[in-house]
């Protein structure tokens, strides 16, 4: 009887360990990438009066980049963006979307995207995650395409995503001068990792 | 750049609203606490149409700091309005407790980023006590200044100008702020403006409580919320936001001996005329100052 409870236990405590092991397994598996700022760009375009768009970038940019080429379930990708950097080129129209009409930089500091589930795809990943902005989280999809990876002259390891998206200021109640400034803003991402 | 219907929607129906509330109180009420707690009300429904032609339906819970100032500050200077009108003892006593609880609690509850991401314990200690007190000596003063002026019979056509006086101030601080870089929190300032104007105006048509101050919390804690407001997260400057509050308590000016002579309607007229000239003053600096830096037209 009690070797046979001792049995039961033994099996129990496996599967506890079992599980306690493979579950952080899958992720530490994936290879982690530091993001070279130098070479990430996050690009916006955004519609004024209708009639031409205007561009601009976030200058302050940090990431943390995970794959696993053989479990794209293990991939991940986070994104901090500092909202104080946004940058159109006019230093007066810089500072009024820092204001709260718009980004409201001093009460929502950061742009964030944390990654939910990854998925493989055509030339890179479909990742579903959480973009929080302005106050508002909202999880969104994003088609990343893997633009290459390889060594490169100095002997890093790189590997390379960009994508486009569109998203509404309003869903995410940036809500002010919706006349004269579109509500569809247009993103282009590109970003580099280079392995750890 | 307003959108033309904001006038109507944010400044001109908020202001009818306020001064409708007024008037039907008095017309239509025959108990004298309604009437007393209807400017109160008339502002914070005056605010409500005002902050949903701005801003639209606000967050629940707050996210943003006129989120906190219009959900959370605004309903609980009403109740302090309720309880100063109900002119029981111990409800007067807790309307101070609540007053104390404003003035201590707009900071922390407006300034969360800063408490998160900016300050050190310490500084944002030495900020919040100060602002905490900065307020409280503001709510005092204003509160002892109408007290003080409709306790003279020879000055009673200072009667209930002080709204005016704070209508003057939250129309500079309105754009002062839209000229540091936020129009939006500025429209709030503008249409807080328009409300206490009309309810000025009603209120010269209708029956006046001489030892009534149950006006006087709800504008003041949405003052305080902009001044917060556009300080911390707009450019408005500490020093714009100190005159602008000097502004609001220039009727003590008519209380000093020097000025003791001024009698009657002169009393009305000196006090508009120095907040108009202080308020005036921060506004003439901040489109000074807006003009030089503005290159041109980005929008």
């Amino acid at each position: 009887m009690s070797n046979r409870v001792s049995r039961v236990w033994l099996a129990a405590l496996c599967a506890v360990m079992g599980f306690s092991l493979a579950a952080p397994g899958a992720r530490a598996e994936a290879q982690q990438y530091g993001l070279d700022t130098t070479h990430t760009a996050f690009v916006f375009s955004i519609k004024h009066l209708g009639m031409s768009y205007t561009y601009g970038r976030f200058n302050d940019v940090k990431g943390e980049i995970a794959i696993d080429p053989d479990n794209p379930g293990a991939c991940n990708f986070f994104f901090s963006i500092g909202t104080d950097s946004v940058d159109t080129g006019l230093q007066k129209r810089d500072d009024h979307l820092r204001s709260p009409d718009f980004f409201n930089a001093k009460q929502f500091p950061v742009i964030t995207f944390k990654t939910g589930k990854v998925e493989a795809a055509e030339n890179g990943y479909r990742v579903t995650g959480v973009l929080s902005l302005h106050g508002v989280a909202k999880t969104i999809t994003i088609d990343l395409e893997k633009l290459g990876e390889g060594k490169d002259p100095w002997g890093n390891y790189r590997i390379g995503f960009a994508t486009m998206l569109k998203i509404k200021r309003s869903d995410y109640g940036m809500t002010n001068m919706m006349e004269a400034v579109g509500d569809e803003v247009k993103l282009m991402i590109s970003f580099e990792g280079i392995k750890q | 750049m307003f959108e033309a219907q904001w006038f109507f929607w944010g400044l001109a129906l908020p202001a009818l609203i306020a001064a409708a509330v007024v008037l039907g109180a008095n017309c239509l009420s025959r108990f004298a606490w309604v009437v007393r707690i209807a400017p109160a009300f008339a502002v914070a429904l005056g605010f409500e149409v005002g902050y949903f032609a701005t801003y639209g339906w606000p967050n629940l819970p707050p996210v943003e700091a006129q989120e906190w100032v219009f959900l959370v500050l605004r309903p609980v200077a009403l109740v302090v309005a309720v309880l100063v009108a109900a002119r029981g003892g111990a409800a007067t006593g807790v309307a101070w407790l609540l007053r104390l609880a404003l003035a201590f609690g707009a900071g922390p509850l407006l300034l969360q980023p800063y408490l998160e991401h900016t300050w050190t314990a310490g500084q944002a200690w030495a900020w919040l006590a100060g602002i905490g007190v900065v307020a409280a000596i503001v709510w005092v003063l204003l509160l002892g200044l109408e007290k003080r002026a409709v306790t003279r019979d020879e000055r009673k056509h200072t009667r209930g100008w002080l709204l005016m006086e704070l209508a003057i101030a939250a129309g500079a601080t309105g754009m002062a702020i839209m000229l540091s870089g936020s129009q939006t929190l500025g429209q709030l300032g503008l249409t807080l403006a328009a409300i206490l104007a009309a309810i000025e105006l009603a209120g010269q048509f209708t029956k006046y409580d001489q030892l009534d101050t149950s006006h006087v919390d709800v504008p003041l804690v949405i003052l305080v919320g902009l001044w917060l407001s556009g300080c911390f997260y707009a450019e408005l400057q500490t020093w714009q936001a100190l005159l602008l509050m000097l502004a609001a308590q220039v009727g003590w000016l008519v209380e000093q001996p020097w000025l003791r002579r001024v009698q009657g309607w002169r009393v009305v007229v000196v006090r508009l005329a120095a907040a108009t000239l202080i308020a005036g003053g921060v506004v003439i600096e901040a489109a000074v100052r807006f003009s030089r830096e503005a290159t041109d037209a980005y929008y």
